[in-house]
This record gives structure tokens, sequence and C-alpha cells, in this order.
């Protein structure tokens, strides 16, 4: 019996499929005007496949899902009562111009929302430049034609866009059901500018969340490193800002408020009620009696802020190099 | 034709004079860079590159001024680093597309012509894992593939057989051979093994201490010159030498049966040395104008 195989067609060595041949690029080659942009795409691409990133996403919707649903059943309650002529003010207070400002101050700096985004500022951004120095990628990047402008642009843009997209988009949905909702109730013509401040709102944690971790990260070779300064810097810095605007300006209650806001966290609760422009009432509060907060005083904090962004970007500028200069 | 031209290049570090007023053109196809630490090779490459600005002189590169046209240069050229570098977090293919887009290619084309790139540089298997898990020899082979994907015109490569194993190095030697020849591709090699220059490349350029102090083909700096032939014997001959001797010829070296001999002139070598023979009773197999290895070449200059 004959066991061999028929011999393989003569086109199988040929196949167009196994032609390693090379060949000479005929396409085209742009001179970009936006380069950093495929850096800020390719970091965010890189980013979305990360499971953990979508878990944080979920974290940052719970607050807004929780804050909305007992916003609308109290507020209906609130109506119901007033038109029975018992009289209440709601949760955030019936008639309060502040209320909807407040309601998304809530969700924004609400402890899970503001936990939530500063553990995507790590996911994202202590590895940003940390790997990229450890993999000496540098080198590949400005082998190209990119600046290290470009460079830096387009690692920062990474981060922020996603950061402020990841702050913003909750906080449009909350806007547009308030919208839906309460159009009639004069939601438009009672906040003419809650669109915008919302705007400048979200975009707050994102700026410094993504300059001070830029600025760490270029400085080192470890992601886990710049993650676990960043966290001690964020964590032990609010507690000891806490301590020492109470044992410095415990007698007045203004400069101990500001005080306490001379932290990460600090400046970005701090700037967010500037911007949202309102008083934190006693629900916010989460007291009985009827203290309020009110602003910290603004100066002090958007210069701390302004510091933290345009301190984060020297750094990192300051460190990444396109070559290793020898001095002689 | 050059594809770069250096014309009194000086290039400082500080106090330091990395490049010291260097001329010189290289021409296309494969040419080697060689020199001992600190000649200046890298410095000259990165200056090529547009990355260091020289403190007099200039280059030009593909027609453009090195110092004014870096970023132009960057696009049209590709270089593939001494050290071991990727970007993070990427799949070898979603790596090199990336590379391609940084040089200038939409990104539909970009991705294709990674696959293209891959294929040819014997990573197709592995393109879909990530670059981090590569071994030593695949490391090189996308950094190879990196350079290479936009079609650049020309290519650095600084010491492309780094770390690599005897089939690794040979894989990697026939790819520059390959793509230098033939491609429309002109190649910078930048290393220090030898080896790996005389086989890939055509022309030379020896530097030291900044400055070029040997430049050609390779076959013309091996040769010895006209009046230097190497003779095989079937037996070593004592008489043959002496015959050779009373000739005119200086010995030079003699392993085995294989004699390195000098002559005055160069008027009738194979009647002289068959006179010689039949006088000595020796039988001469073979005889041809000397060379030398490159590492001579390489030795003789930068001492």
């Amino acid at each position: 019996m004959n066991y061999d195989l028929p011999p393989p067609p003569a086109s199988v060595g040929v196949s167009n499929v196994a032609d390693l041949q090379y060949r000479n690029y005929e396409g085209p080659l742009i001179s970009r005007t936006m380069r950093w942009w495929i850096i800020a795409k390719s970091g965010m691409q890189n980013t979305m496949k990360k499971p953990a990133f979508w878990v944080c996403v979920a974290f940052c919707l719970l607050p807004y899902l929780i804050h909305f649903a007992i916003y609308y059943f109290t507020q209906g309650l609130t109506q119901q009562a007033a038109a029975a002529g018992v009289g209440a003010a709601g949760v955030l207070g019936a008639g309060d111009p502040e209320r909807y400002g407040q309601l998304v101050y809530t969700c924004l700096c609400s402890d899970t929302n503001l936990l939530s985004i500063f553990i995507i500022a790590l996911l994202i951004g202590t590895g940003s430049i940390a790997a990229d120095n450890r993999a000496n990628a540098l080198m590949v990047y400005l082998s190209k034609p990119i600046t290290k402008g470009d460079y830096l642009l387009g690692k920062w843009m990474g981060i922020f866009l996603t950061l402020w997209i990841v702050a913003l988009l909750p906080c449009l949905l909350l806007f547009l059901l308030l919208m839906v909702v309460y159009t009639t109730d004069g939601f438009l013509r009672e906040n003419p500018t809650l669109i915008l401040r919302i705007l400048a709102a979200s975009v707050v944690p994102a700026l410094i969340h993504t300059s001070l971790l830029i600025g760490l990260s270029a400085w080192s070779k470890s992601p886990r490193l710049v993650g676990s300064i960043y966290a001690g810097i964020y964590f032990v810095g609010a507690i000891l800002a806490r301590i020492l605007g109470n044992s410095l300006y415990g007698n007045d209650p203004d400069m101990n408020n500001t005080v306490q806001h001379f932290s990460v966290s600090g400046v970005i609760e701090g700037m967010i009620q500037y911007i949202l422009h309102i008083t934190l009432s006693p629900a916010l509060l989460q007291k009985r009696d009827d203290t309020t907060l009110a602003m910290p005083i603004v100066a002090p904090l958007a210069i701390a802020a302004v510091v933290l962004i345009i301190g984060g970007i020297v750094a990192a500028r300051t460190k990444i190099n396109a070559v290793e200069v020898i001095r002689g | 034709m050059a594809v770069a031209t250096i014309s009194n290049l000086t290039v400082r570090y500080g106090s330091k004079t990395a490049v010291d007023d260097l001329s010189v053109e290289i021409p296309e196809g494969c040419v080697g860079l060689l020199g001992p630490n600190g000649a200046g090779k890298t410095t000259l490459l990165k200056t090529l590159l547009g990355f260091v600005h020289p403190a007099s002189g200039g280059a030009v590169v593909l027609g453009m001024n090195a110092a004014t046209e870096g970023m132009k240069i960057r696009q049209r050229i590709g270089l593939m680093p001494e050290i071991d570098c990727h970007i993070p977090g990427m799949n070898g293919v979603t790596f090199v597309a990336l590379a391609g887009e940084l040089a200038g290619m939409p990104s539909n084309y970009a991705l294709g012509r990674a696959h293209e790139v891959l294929e040819y540089c014997q990573l197709g298997e592995a393109r879909y894992r990530n670059v981090e898990t590569y071994s030593t020899g695949m490391k090189q082979r996308v950094k190879f593939a990196q350079a290479l994907v936009h079609g650049p015109k020309l290519i650095f490569l600084d010491e492309p057989t780094n770390g690599l194993d005897p089939k690794g190095r040979d894989e990697m030697l026939e790819l520059i051979r390959d793509i230098s020849h033939g491609k429309g591709v002109n190649v910078i090699v930048s290393s220090h093994l030898l080896p790996d220059i005389e086989r890939t490349c055509d022309t030379v350029i020896v530097m030291r201490q900044g400055q070029v102090v040997r430049q050609g083909s390779v076959a013309d700096l091996r040769e010895l010159g006209g009046l230097t032939v190497d003779v095989d014997l079937r037996h070593p001959s004592e008489p043959f030498l002496e015959a050779m001797r009373k000739r005119g010829a200086t010995i030079v070296s003699q392993v085995g049966a294989n004699v390195r001999l000098t002559l005055l002139d160069d008027k009738e070598i194979g009647r002289r040395l068959f006179e010689a023979a039949q006088e000595a009773g020796a039988q001469v197999r073979g005889f041809r104008p000397a060379s030398r290895s490159l590492q001579d070449v390489f030795l003789e200059a930068v001492e």
C-alpha cells in the first residue's frame, strides 16, 4: 500500500500571502500640525483597553444616579406637600436658586466620584512618561518628526481628555435630566449659566491631576513609585491641611475653611465650589443644625491651583530630553 | 551621489569636542561607521538627525539642512537606536503602526504597512504579542521594523546586532544586506563588530577622536596594493622562499604553506613566481593580490 502523500500543488510555494519581499512605501507622508494628537489618541486607546478603567467609570456614575433619584423623589414629595399647604423645604430647599448647582457639586465632589477620578488618574497617569522612560520610548518618539513639546502635549492631553470626559459626561447627563424634568419649573430661566459652570468645574480635577502626575511621572522610571508618591501627597496633604486649619485658625471659620483647602483634593473641591458659586447647605454637609459653609477665599486657592498645574508641566518639560548631553 | 554631505562639522558638549572639523561625503548603499568608543559616531548620527546643533559647519542629509530641517529629515529617514527601546503596553503591530503614524502616515496606511513590514522582519506570528514579552532578537527586529515602516530612503542602524545569538545575528545581517541592496534604501550601520560591517557594507568610514581617519570601499581598504601577493604552495618550502628573495622579494609572513610576500615591482609577477618554484622544486597551487581583514584596517587606522 502506498502511504506517500501527493505532492503539493506548484502554486503553494509562490502564494502572495507568503510573499515576504520588502516593498517600498509609496503612500502619502503628511506633515501634521497637530502631531500631539497621535500620542494623545494612542494613550486614550490604551486606557480604553483597561477593565479597571471601566470599573472606575461605573463608580463615577453611581453618585449621580443615587443623588438624582433622591432629588427627584424628595422634590416630588415637597411639591405635593406645598400643594397640600403643609410646607416643606425639600432636600436642597425648594425655591433655592443654588439648588441645582448644589446638586452638581454634591455629585462631582462626592467622595466616590473624587476617589474614582483620582484612581483613574493614577491608572493612566503614573505610567504615562515613567513607563516610557523605563522602555526608552522617547528615543522612538523623537526619532520621528515629533518635538519634545508635541510629546509632552500628547501625553498631557491623553490623560486630561480622558479625565475631563469622565468627570464631565455624568454632569452633562444630569444637566439634561434636570432640563427635561424641570424646564416647566423655570430650570433654564433660573440657571442660564449652569452649563458653562459645569463645563468649567469638571475641568478642574482633570487639570490638576494631569499636570501633577505628568510632572512626577517624567522624573521616574517606575509607575508604582509615582503612584505611591502621588497617593501620599493626595491623602497625607489633605489630612495635614485639615490639622493645620484647625490648629492655626480654630476661631476664624473663613480662614480655617480656606487653609483646610490647601491640599490637592482641597484645591479641587474649593475651585469647583467657587466655579459653581454655591454655599454648602446643612443637607450637603450632612448636619442637623443650620450650619452652612461659605466658599473658601478664592485668590490663594486659585494661585495654588495655577502653581500645581504649571509646576507639574515645567517639571516634566525640564526632564524630557531628546539626547543625553555629556557635559565636559 | 551622496546621501549625506558633512562640511567642517564641529560639535561640542560643554568643553568636550565630540566631532572636530569633520568633512565627509556618505555615499549611497550600505555604509559602515566604525570607530572606538568616544570616536563621535553617535554624535554624528544625532547631528544628522537634527538632535544636536553644531558649534560650526553643517550637514546636508537627503538634500536637507540638518540644523534647520531636522523634522523633515526625520520624516524621511529611519533610526534603529542602539539601546533597547519600544513604546510600552503595545503589541508589535500597534507599536509599528504608531511609529508609522508618528512619521506622517495616515492611520489606515500605517496599519497595513505595519503588518507588511513585520512579516518582512519575520515577526508575523508574534505581531499580536506585547512587545515587552519579546526576546532580545525579536526586540531588535521590531526596532528595525519601526525604522522601516514609513519607507525611508535612509536608515541609521546603531549596533543592530547588539545582544543577539549567532542565529539572530545572521538573520539581522541578512535583513540589512537585503534591504540595502536593490531595494532603493540606503543604510548607515554604526557598529563595533567588524565582521558585521564586512558582511553587510560596501563602504566604510573609520572615525577616531571626532575625525574621519579612513574612508573607502571595503574591497579597496582591504587591498594591500599590487606588490604584495599571497602564494599557496603545496608544501612549505624554504628553497622557494630563498629563490624569491634572490628575485628581490621580501617575505612578509608564512603560515604553513601559505606565504605572503612583497615584490619590488609588479612586472611579470606570475612568471617570476613559477620560475622560483621550478628552481626550488616547489608546487604553486595559486596566488592572488594580498588582502587584509577589516580588523587590520581598523586597527591600523585608529592606532
